[in-house]
């Protein structure tokens, strides 16, 4: 029966109804555009990931407070990988599934290698600046590196190990993993290649705490440095602080997974662990650099490291894409995404130093440098090309 | 030489780690000698034992000995509630041997967890410091302070743990309990009491082990199982019961682990300790030195 | 409703897996803490036969098979020790298949594990989302009413002689081992064949999947569902999966989360011992007269 009241209630509902599409056009003008950010927040990595979580906030924080990314704000969507593929399928799946993110920040080799089939069927984009492994290499045409894979930094580190640090005899100590035996396999090659020795190898568990009769075993060697493939920073720090305790002075080298908050915990110990790393100096940044390093400084009253400097520029370099699909009216998605940079972005000038992108693998070339761990701080000694 | 004297080491370094697993094994060993329990929890009550000494030497920057105290009071506290609450209540009531196994399972992922949330999955390590420098410098053997003291608590540990149960009325008690508990409560032993020291005695034997395992390589929550698992083998092992069997035992499994090290790469030792035990199983259930299994 | 679809789809997976622990533990009495051996055996071997080009039903039988050998390792030990000793073997060969798992890369890929697994296909049918869902609950409507036929078979009454008069079985001489064979011979090719729905649903496998924490969660299952009643497991088995998933509703910080779940999980395994020993649809113990 229709009277005053029940016409009453139709009336405004209908003239509810009439403006909510109005009000949801314009909301999703500014919905944010969600980015996913599957890494490890949590484990033997997790205080790793959560620094590199707050390069990539604070490039957030800079691209909302101005016209945004491609007119609109953009949200970071996170997920705890663990560093462990499992976790990282499931991560992926609610990204994608149920936060519909097209593009996704993920790293370490285990998660990369278990979702990168799974992101080329779904055609989302990965990009990662903390994947270090040349098993990854040409994985999927959606996934891109920002970080350099290891068997091309180990030919860099090596040499100079060689003639600076005067190293003659090297040990090798191996992870059971994709990561630790292309790695192993890399110095050996390269090692032997410029003239080196080696004095021991042996290999570990991933989960592996005590390496004391394995150290035993290589110290008895008298290795003058030794190569770590280890991609956990607590593990690492842990084979330092047993070594050092056995008594070993000699040198530690390894890809850039020495530059973790867990190593610089050890303390005077952690002295002499040299490392290969993209061109970033917080000390005395380029001009790029200068105003990152500024506001970090500004917003945590400590200086950022590397892999902060990196994933600010995984955001700017998202946003510059969405600008550019903006401009020619596309629409963001995992593909178009892909296509864009891969047709317009050859080189990228970040805070982190320049990134010469190569699409055809995936991988990349960065002007590096060596750095060391020294009175708690990560120092830059040298440039390595 | 250096031959020789790596071998030296690994033997050093596999005594201290064997004089851990004694530790942490002889009191799940005792505790399923006396009242067939299985405490699988242990496990937890060495991890929060460890964390107790941590927080005490850290946060409040106390010395070794006090960090040593808490551990033990923890453990004890721990251990006593979780027999008295949970594996008395069990027992009366009848509960057949899978409840208390999965009980105890339980209360051991409670316990893990509970830490977890507390204070975080990675895990917690003190720094040994000087007591880690070799004590005889250029002679290329790696024995150091530190050593030394680990092999001296676990000597104190296991001494006093024998004279207890040698020469006291508490381990006269035990005994009668282990063997025949209906005829010790007839002749007016309070099983029960004897039942709760025993888990306070294997709980304040774990103690010791959860400092050993903060210093060497860290107390981690997720640990949990893989420490009361080594207790359990060296439970096996050494015979349940036997206090010397666990030591023996303990020393033998530390020491072939290190040595291990020597033939095998380091990746396979935990398949050789698994595989030894499996066969122990199958051939000797009761251990080096127990007797046969009720 | 996507979610909805994967979540039932795995607790259908792990409802067979249940099942198939509590042929061991309900009806048998014997404790096992090797079923992530068995379900990560059918797994591998479903993946790594179907890469290889083999069909997907001869790989799932094929690794159901050597998974039925393979817990030979488990039920041998079974003729002579029971108890705890049974269970402490059973907990050696999973730490043992862990660490080949993560070891032996040449063939299972070690820690990296095995990627890119298909689905199952039926006649260049993909078998996802509602249609997987399908063939997960019409196998457990199977399984479950082959397990009841069994349970009330001759083979099923020795087990049960088993579980609750050890020393009277013994006179039973030689058909209580081969029932105890035969038991862990099944659970084993149950578990190998949840294992392949998994391999194939999921896409991705490794070592970390199969390991005793599997174990511990499937126990939990079967005792919180009912030891021996086959639904009951089923049914804890649904309630374990769905219970994460509620979890994730509550504001709480984000590494709080996964150790809560873990949590709950040991707390509801000591609930279930003390508030309900016989399980949600176990029948109360019998009032003992004192």
């Amino acid at each position: 029966m229709i009277n005053r009241r029940t016409f009453a209630k139709h009336a405004g509902l209908a003239a509810a109804a009439s403006i909510v599409p109005v009000i949801s056009l314009a909301q999703a003008a500014r919905e944010p555009r969600r980015i996913g950010f599957l890494m490890p927040l949590t484990g033997g990595s997790g205080k790793l990931g959560q620094m590199m979580l707050e390069g990539a906030a604070l490039a957030v924080e800079e691209v909302n407070a101005g016209p945004g990314a491609g007119g609109r704000p953009v949200e970071l969507v996170q997920e705890d990988s663990q560093a462990l593929a499992q976790q990282g399928i499931a991560g992926f799946r609610k990204l994608v599934d149920v936060n519909k993110t097209e593009v996704i920040f993920t790293g370490w080799t285990s998660v990369v290698s278990a979702i990168a089939p799974v992101a080329s069927e779904a055609k989302v984009m990965l990009v990662s600046a903390s994947t270090a492994s040349p098993a990854v290499r040409g994985i999927s045409p959606y996934f891109q590196s920002t970080w350099m894979f290891d068997d091309e930094t180990v030919k860099l580190i090596l040499p100079y190990a060689k003639d600076k640090l005067k190293v003659k005899s090297l040990g090798i100590l191996t992870v059971v993993s994709d990561l630790g035996s292309a790695l192993a396999q890399a110095v050996k090659a390269d090692w032997t290649r410029i003239g080196g020795a080696i004095a021991a190898e042996d290999v570990h568990q991933p989960g592996e705490a005590s390496f004391r009769p394995i150290l035993l075993k290589m110290l008895n060697a008298r290795p003058d440095a030794i190569y770590l493939t280890s991609s956990n920073g607590k593990q690492l720090a842990q084979i330092v602080r047993q070594a050092r305790e056995l008594g070993y002075k000699g040198a530690f080298l390894s890809y850039g997974a020495f530059e973790d908050p867990e190593v610089l915990a050890l303390g005077a110990q952690a002295d002499g662990c040299y490392y290969s790393s993209p061109s970033y100096d917080a000390a005395s940044p380029s001009a790029a650099g200068r105003k990152f390093v500024d506001a970090f400084q500004k917003k945590h009253g400590r200086l950022p490291n590397v892999h902060q400097a990196n994933h600010y520029d995984l955001v700017m370099l998202y946003a510059m894409v969405a600008d550019g699909l903006t401009k020619q009216n596309k629409a963001l998605t995992g593909a178009s995404f892909r296509e864009y940079l891969t047709t317009s972005v050859p080189r990228y000038q970040g805070a982190a130093g320049d990134y010469r992108l190569n699409y055809k693998d995936g991988s990349v070339l960065r002007s590096s440098i060596v750095k060391v761990v020294r009175d708690g701080k990560f120092t830059k000694l040298d440039d390595l090309g | 030489m250096e031959q020789l004297t790596l071998l030296f080491n690994l033997l050093i370094d596999g005594f201290g780690t064997g004089c851990l697993y004694a530790l942490a094994g002889i009191g799940f060993s005792l505790l399923w000698w006396l009242a067939d329990i299985v405490h699988l929890a242990h496990g937890g009550v060495i991890i929060a034992a460890g964390y107790a000494g941590y927080i005490v030497l850290t946060t409040l920057g106390a010395p070794l000995w006090v960090a040593l105290l808490a551990a033990i009071l923890t453990a004890v506290v721990l251990g006593v509630l979780i027999d008295r609450l949970a594996y008395r209540r069990l027992v009366q009531r009848g509960s057949g041997e899978m409840g208390m196994l999965t009980a105890s399972l339980g209360l051991l992922i409670c316990l893990e967890y509970a830490i977890t949330i507390a204070f975080g999955p990675e895990g917690v390590q003190a720094d040994p410091g000087a007591a880690r420098a070799p004590l005889f410098p250029g002679s290329g053997v790696l024995l150091d302070t530190y050593t030394l003291l680990v092999v001296g608590v676990t000597a104190v540990a296991f001494a006093g743990l024998a004279f207890l149960m040698r020469f006291t009325q508490l381990g006269k008690n035990m005994r009668a309990v282990a063997e025949n508990p209906s005829l010790a409560h007839s002749l007016g032993i309070k099983t029960l009491q004897v039942t709760t020291a025993a888990s306070a005695l294997a709980a304040a034997a774990g103690a010791p082990a959860a400092l050993v395992y903060l210093y060497n390589r860290g107390v981690t929550p997720h640990d949990a199982i893989h420490i009361v698992l080594m207790g359990a083998i060296v439970a096996i092992f050494g015979g349940r019961g036997s206090i010397a069997g666990a030591l023996i035992a303990g020393l033998l499994i530390g020491v072939a682990e290190s040595l291990m090290v020597w033939f095998f790469d380091a990746g396979w030792r935990e398949v050789m300790t698994f595989g030894l035990l499996y066969i122990l199983l199958l051939v000797r259930p009761q251990g080096l030195l127990g007797t046969q299994a009720r | 409703m996507d979610y909805l679809i994967h979540i039932l789809s795995t607790a259908g997976i792990y409802a067979i897996l249940a099942l198939s622990l509590d042929l061991l533990v309900g009806l048998g009495g014997m404790m096992s803490m090797a079923t992530g051996v068995f379900f990560g055996i059918g797994a591998y071997s479903t993946a790594l036969l179907v890469k290889a080009g083999w069909p997907v039903v001869g790989a799932m039988l094929a690794g159901m098979g050597v998974a039925t050998v393979l817990s030979l390792f488990a039920a041998l030990p079974a003729i002579r020790i029971r108890g705890v000793y049974l269970l402490i073997v059973t907990i050696a060969v999973q730490m043992i298949f862990t660490t080949v798992a993560q070891n032996w890369r040449s063939v299972t890929g070690g820690d990296a594990g095995v990627a890119n697994i298909p689905a199952i296909s039926i006649f260049d049918l993909k078998l996802r989302g509602v249609a997987f869902l399908g063939l997960v609950l019409i196998s457990c409507a199977a399984l479950w009413w082959f397990m009841r036929r069994l349970a009330s078979s001759p083979f099923g009454r020795v087990l049960r002689a088993i579980r609750d008069d050890e020393t009277g079985a013994s006179s039973l001489g030689k058909h209580a081992n081969a029932a105890k064979l035969g038991a862990f011979g099944l659970s084993a090719c149950l578990a190998a064949y949840a294992g392949s729905l998994y391999a194939h649903y999921t896409s991705y496998i490794d070592p970390h999947s199969f390991n005793i924490s599997l174990s511990i969660l499937v126990l939990l299952m079967v005792m919180l569902g009912g030891a021996g009643t086959l639904l009951g497991p089923m049914v804890g088995a649904l309630v374990l999966i769905l219970l994460p998933e509620a979890l994730k509703f509550l504001p709480l910080p984000p590494g709080i989360a996964p150790a809560l779940r873990q949590l709950s999980y040991g707390a509801l395994l000591v609930a279930v011992v003390f508030l309900r020993p016989q399980g949600l649809l176990g029948k109360a113990p019998p009032r003992r007269s004192h």
